[in-house]
């Protein structure tokens, strides 16, 4: 739904105020929560000045006096910005005062209680604050609001007034002022006394902060300069890590001496212009995506121009204009989560006395090379009289909750259908039929004034907007849609499950499904099913939705693929289903050799509700950008937990794999966080494959250190049983700077010695099934005899009976496995054998439980690395990528086949995606590609290469051995280059 | 009480423990009270005589109660939620009565109550002025064309110099012509702020040192209610 609201409440439908230059912030865990602001005074003329409020999306709007400010006046500047858990931030300037900042909060916007001053600061004078905030995602930190008001800070010396108000932690913030506020002066270069009034901010949930500003320099002159910070301005030195190609100083110069104009007197119509004309937009898909929008005024013209521009490199280089408005004010750009951009502003048209205020939305998804259109508003210029300035606003507001546009502008608010093209509603007394305001009473004529009118563009009803909730707590406390989606856990309580059987299973008492561990085997024993429960954010038409499953290794890193070959499942909605568990789950199978520990996946998709590009086929979230692929997307949803019991005296052992999914070398940083009210244990430990066990606290850093593109490690955790109270979690993120762009949990359970039994036998039946898969017949016997116990009761003497006999075999074809892997035992399988071995002679079976899980999960990995040394499919887009990465590199794009070789790999990943190739076509792919490789191995002039490259060369018969011979001569070529 | 509350009406309580405003929650401090009438309230607001609105009472309620309530707003919306800081017995309780005070009467009480509004803050204003005079304004020069402003913000005051010859000293000394600064931006923050014209003859409540003042030693004129009518000459003097 489209709509246009004029947002002056219906009891104060009598006012005659100039309600200009509004401001608009939405609550990134409830976009039906949305506030809003303009030179609005309180209607019975007390201290306090209003916000607006709306709890419908802007549908219908109260106001809200919790603005301190003097008798009867409106409130100077002021902008909003919601945090965490619903608190609201604004930046004012304070009446009584002048140029004096007040930063506030207020933890809930709807309740009529007075904002906390948080900063309030005057000497020189502040003016024109500008406020923003995010939430930490994950990492460290999480939760915490970052809270960046951009202010023209005269305070600033030697006329350095660029500045940034940061807090770190917004909620923790403190009275007196100014709490943990710090001012941060980004301008580095000389002014020509001041920088111009506009400091924008802009932030997303990685922790990289742009802010746009306008430094006015000597003669009169202005840049046009972004500034950036990539850790949350929270580093020792903050907004310099954008250096200008030019000068090295911090901040982007985009366009220099350039002539934006302060003319604080009419100038256009009825408005003035004081160069408050800039509007700056993070991608929320990806960080390195940035959009610019600015005023000035070209030679030879009378007002304003428009200029959008975008950097796609994280604001080092950006494009000639995109789009150029002439005559026109206050521009605005947001971006949605599929990478649309909105710019809206205010254009003046035709010619005095006849001038009209046109308020426009372009929207594009190719850059403006093609553009929606939307008249908000065309209304008369030349009334009602000005009453001060700004007329309009020296800004407005319009912002991407999601999918859709919100926004907020002000305007002559005559009741006439013919201004507003895309409709209006009036929450004030009108009639339309004779263009006449009516007071409270709904009979006393009301002159005509400026009123804040809010739009919403719809681009997805809420009836065709489907998702499976990455979280659930309970059957009112569950993920609702919203992009991104607000919980930092979003692969352990997601909608998406597997079972053994054909049924979905009951929900838990938190209303969440029960994932049961798949199995692995010929025939149906490897078959599994897998649902998801889909939800829509509203209802009214019949849809059918598609739901796509995929799987990869348990860990983080690793690409996906697809987990079966069946049809994808449809769910069938009536017009009145908002919500549909999968009645019949999508068949999967896995093979006997493949490993049961698995991440599962799944994207539904309708006509009109594709996945965004790109999919998890072939990729892993967060890779090759720091893009979180599943939050972004409610279409994607991911479970990647690994639960397992243990008896209170036990503990549980799991594996993640850690697959460098970059196209770089690099060293994976993995932080882990305990969570819920388990206490820890002495058994609580991880440690990276090859190296020492360490403690696991509340919370630590793991780093795995040079890490080629596609090479895996390992990393062991063991946890104690978590107690009635619940289960012992412990997440593990991938770190990339201050984001986690992925990651996975380990569970463990109390469970009774039986059940636990059960669950190692149920594992070790897995592994001895890859065994066999591998060649092992060894392993027959003793998974029939393993098979045999399962159908009953386990006695712990039975146990122990079958886990020796296994151990003796594992052990027994160790060095046979080991040698398959390189010969190290960097698992620890050894050590496990040997304190098996110990707890079987003691025969304590809590013990032994405990020492066979290690032992069985670390054979099943060590599987795992045999198998994946012989190739894997999941990783041939990875190649490709990091193929295209090499040769568009400074040393190998100078070969002649260089480009094409390029444009190939690129083609290949991107139709790969869109299942237009599969794997079988790969081999072909590499034949057509070995010209362009071998000339890059020819000029490297290298005896190893060379070698690798006939391997590879000879090597292209089989889709899966090619891809590792592919990313064995990727490797070395990478070390060459 | 009721004289500084920026709303005083006539209501009668028609139900205890409800809410007219869905933002704010019913509970034991929240009646709904059909107002009457408007005693005191911004003209555009004046129109709500007849509507339900919910008042968080300071002090317990009776139903069917009918009073003066004095009051501060909190929500406005479809309907109006107002927190009560005063009430006394209404004076015109009547439905007719009611009707005559949303008439003609309303008309004069409204006078006579904006009447006694202008005293008090006249009289706040006078007490603080450092010299109050009558005076003719006979030239005004812009504090740009004197001096280059160093640093430019578009809620710049834009302080001008008004040349004020004195008819009359009402409060404290002054030469004969003095110089008077006022803001004559048209900004948000300053268009309240009186603007003086070559010619004007006007009552002027002169301080010093005023918060946002350009220095501690110029006459200023900056709140609305320092420059006054010659006519009302002898009401400021009345005051001091």
């Amino acid at each position: 739904m489209t709509y246009v609201v004029n947002m002056i409440p219906n009891v104060f439908s009598g006012e005659m105020n100039q309600d200009s230059e509004p401001n608009l912030a939405i609550d990134p865990a409830d976009p039906a929560r949305v506030a809003g602001s303009a030179f609005t005074p309180d209607p019975l003329g007390g201290a306090n000045a209003p916000v607006f409020v709306s709890v419908d999306a802007g549908l219908t709007w109260t106001l809200n006096n919790i603005v301190p400010s003097t008798a009867g006046a409106a409130t100077g500047d002021i902008t909003l910005a919601f945090g965490h858990q619903g608190r609201l931030y604004s930046g004012i300037l304070r009446r009584p005062g002048g140029l004096r900042l007040n930063i506030l909060r207020t933890t809930s916007f709807t309740v009529p209680t007075v904002m906390d001053v948080l900063v309030d600061r005057t000497g020189s004078g502040v003016d024109q604050p500008y406020v923003e905030a995010a939430r930490v995602f994950r990492g460290a930190g999480t939760g915490q609001d970052r809270v960046f008001v951009g202010n023209n800070d005269f305070n600033g010396a030697a006329g350095r007034t660029a500045t940034v108000d940061v807090s770190l932690d917004g909620a923790a913030a403190v009275p007196p002022p100014p709490s943990n506020f710090v001012a941060r002066r980004i301008e580095p270069r000389a002014t020509g006394g001041q920088d111009l009034p506009p400091i924008r901010p802009s932030v997303h949930i990685d922790g990289t902060v742009y802010a746009a500003y306008i430094g006015r320099r000597a003669g009169g002159n202005s840049d046009i300069v972004v500034a950036r910070d990539d850790n949350w301005a929270a580093g020792p030195a903050q907004f310099v890590n954008l250096l200008d190609a030019v000068d090295g100083l911090a901040g982007q110069r985009v366009v220099t001496a350039v002539n934006v104009p302060f003319e604080n007197f009419q100038t256009m119509a009825l408005e003035r212009l004081v160069a408050s004309d800039l509007s700056i937009a993070v991608d929320p898909r990806n960080s390195s995506i940035v959009w610019l929008a600015w005023g000035d005024r070209p030679p030879g013209t009378v007002n304003l121009t428009l200029h959008v521009r975008r950097s796609t490199d994280r604001g080092q280089t950006w494009s000639a204009d995109l789009r150029t408005v002439a005559d026109a004010k206050a521009p605005v750009v947001a971006v949605n989560s599929r990478g649309r951009v909105a710019f809206l502003y205010q254009q003046l048209v035709g010619v005095a006395p006849n001038q009209r205020w046109v308020t426009q939305v372009d929207r594009s998804d190719d850059a403006f090379v093609t553009i929606t259109s939307t008249v908000l508003a065309t209304v008369p210029a030349n009334a009602p009289a000005r009453v001060f300035f700004p007329y309009l606003g020296d800004y407005m507001d319009m912002k991407s909750p999601g999918k859709d546009f919100y926004g907020i502008f002000s305007a002559n608010n005559t009741p006439d259908l013919a201004n507003f093209p895309i409709g209006v509603t009036y929450l004030r007394n009108a009639n339309f039929g004779t263009h006449t305001l009516l007071a409270a009473d709904g009979v006393t004529p009301v002159g005509v004034s400026i009123d804040p009118f809010f739009f919403c563009l719809t681009e997805m009803p809420s009836d065709q907007d489907f998702y499976v909730a990455d979280w659930t707590d309970s059957a009112t406390a569950f993920d609702r849609g919203v992009e991104p989606s607000t919980e930092p856990q979003f692969y352990t309580r997601s909608d998406v499950w597997t079972r053994l059987t054909d049924a979905p299973g009951a929900f838990d008492g938190n209303n969440r499904p029960v994932n049961e561990a798949p199995r692995n085997g010929p025939g149906a024993f490897g078959d599994n099913f897998a649902f998801a429960r889909i939800r829509r954010r509203g209802t009214g038409s019949a849809q059918a939705v598609t739901a796509h499953f995929l799987v990869s290794p348990f860990g983080t890193g690793s690409n996906y693929v697809d987990a079966g070959t069946a049809p994808d499942a449809v769910v069938n909605f009536t017009a009145a289903d908002s919500v549909l568990t999968m009645a019949a789950g999508y068949p999967w199978h896995l093979d006997a050799i493949s490993s049961s520990h698995l991440c599962l996946a799944v994207e539904i998709s309708t006509a009109q509700d594709p996945v965004v590009a790109p999919g998890l086929l072939g990729r892993a979230p967060g890779w090759p950008t720091t893009d979180l692929l599943v939050v972004n997307d409610n279409n994607k949803a991911q479970r990647n937990m690994g639960l397992g019991p243990t008896t209170a005296s036990g503990w549980f052992t799991r594996y993640g794999l850690i697959h460098n999914g970059a196209t770089i070398r690099r060293d994976i940083v993995l932080e882990w966080a305990r969570l819920g009210p388990s206490k820890r244990g002495r058994q609580d430990r991880v440690m990276l494959a090859g190296g020492r066990e360490q403690s696991l606290g509340e919370s630590g850093r793991l780093v795995v250190p040079d890490m080629s593109p596609g090479e895996h490690r390992w990393v062991r955790v063991t946890l104690r049983a978590g107690d009635d109270a619940g289960d012992t979690v412990v997440v593990f993120n991938e770190m990339v700077g201050s984001l986690a762009v992925n990651g996975f949990a380990v569970a463990a359970r109390l469970q009774s010695e039986d059940e636990v039994s059960k669950y190692i036998l149920g594992r070790l039946l897995s592994v001895l099934t890859r065994l066999e898969a591998f060649g092992i017949a060894d392993a027959g016997p003793v998974a029939k005899r393993v098979r045999s116990l399962l159908d009953g009761r386990i006695s712990g003497r039975a146990f122990l009976e079958v886990i020796a006999g296994a151990a003796d075999m594992l052990l027994r074809w160790l060095p046979g496995l080991l040698e398959r892997v390189g010969g190290k035992d960097t698992l620890g399988i050894a050590a496990s054998g040997r304190s098996l071995a110990a707890a079987l002679s003691d025969k304590d079976v809590p013990l032994a439980q405990s020492h066979a899980g290690a032992l069985v999960e670390s054979i099943d990995s060590l599987l795992t690395t045999a198998d994946k040394n012989e190739g894997d499919l999941a990783d041939i887009c990875q190649n490709l990528r990091w193929q295209a990465a090499l040769f568009s590199g400074r040393r190998l794009s100078r070969l002649k086949s260089a480009n094409a070789l390029v444009r190939q790999s690129v083609r290949f990943v991107d139709d790969f995606a869109a299942r237009a190739v599969t794997a079988s076509e790969y081999p072909a792919l590499m034949k057509r590609s070995l010209a362009a490789l071998k000339e890059a191995t020819v000029s490297l002039k290298d005896k190893q290469l060379t070698a690798l490259f006939d391997a590879l060369a000879n090597g292209l018969g089989n889709a899966r051995t090619l891809q590792r011979r592919h990313w064995e001569f990727l490797l070395a070529l990478a070390a060459r280059v | 009480m009721a004289s500084q509350a920026p709303f005083v009406f006539h209501g009668t309580v028609i139900a205890l423990g409800k809410s007219t405003e869905a933002l704010l929650e019913a509970g034991d401090r929240t009646a709904v009270v059909r107002v009457d009438a408007v005693v005191r309230a911004p003209d555009a607001m004046r129109a709500i005589v007849g509507r339900e609105i919910t008042v968080q009472l300071r002090q317990p309620a009776a139903m069917g109660e009918k009073a003066e309530f004095s009051a501060r707003g909190l929500l406005y919306g479809t309907s109006l939620a107002v927190q009560e800081t005063g009430k006394r017995k209404a004076v015109t309780p009547q439905p007719a009565s009611a009707r005559r005070l949303s008439g003609a009467s309303a008309d004069s009480a409204k006078a006579r109550d904006q009447a006694s509004a202008l005293r008090a803050s006249l009289k706040a204003r006078a007490a603080e002025a450092s010299s109050v005079v009558v005076g003719r304004v006979t030239g005004i020069m812009e504090a740009a064309a004197a001096a280059a402003k160093p640093r430019e913000s578009e809620h710049d005051p834009h302080w001008a110099t008004a040349t004020v010859v004195v008819d009359q000293v009402i409060k404290g000394t002054t030469p004969k012509t003095v110089k008077v600064m006022f803001a004559n931006s048209q900004d948000v923050m300053w268009y309240r702020a009186p603007k003086l014209a070559v010619g004007q003859r006007a009552v002027l409540l002169l301080r010093k040192g005023a918060p946002g003042a350009p220095d501690k030693r110029s006459n200023v004129v900056m709140d609305e209610f320092d420059v006054q009518s010659v006519d009302r000459a002898q009401l400021v003097a009345s005051l001091l």
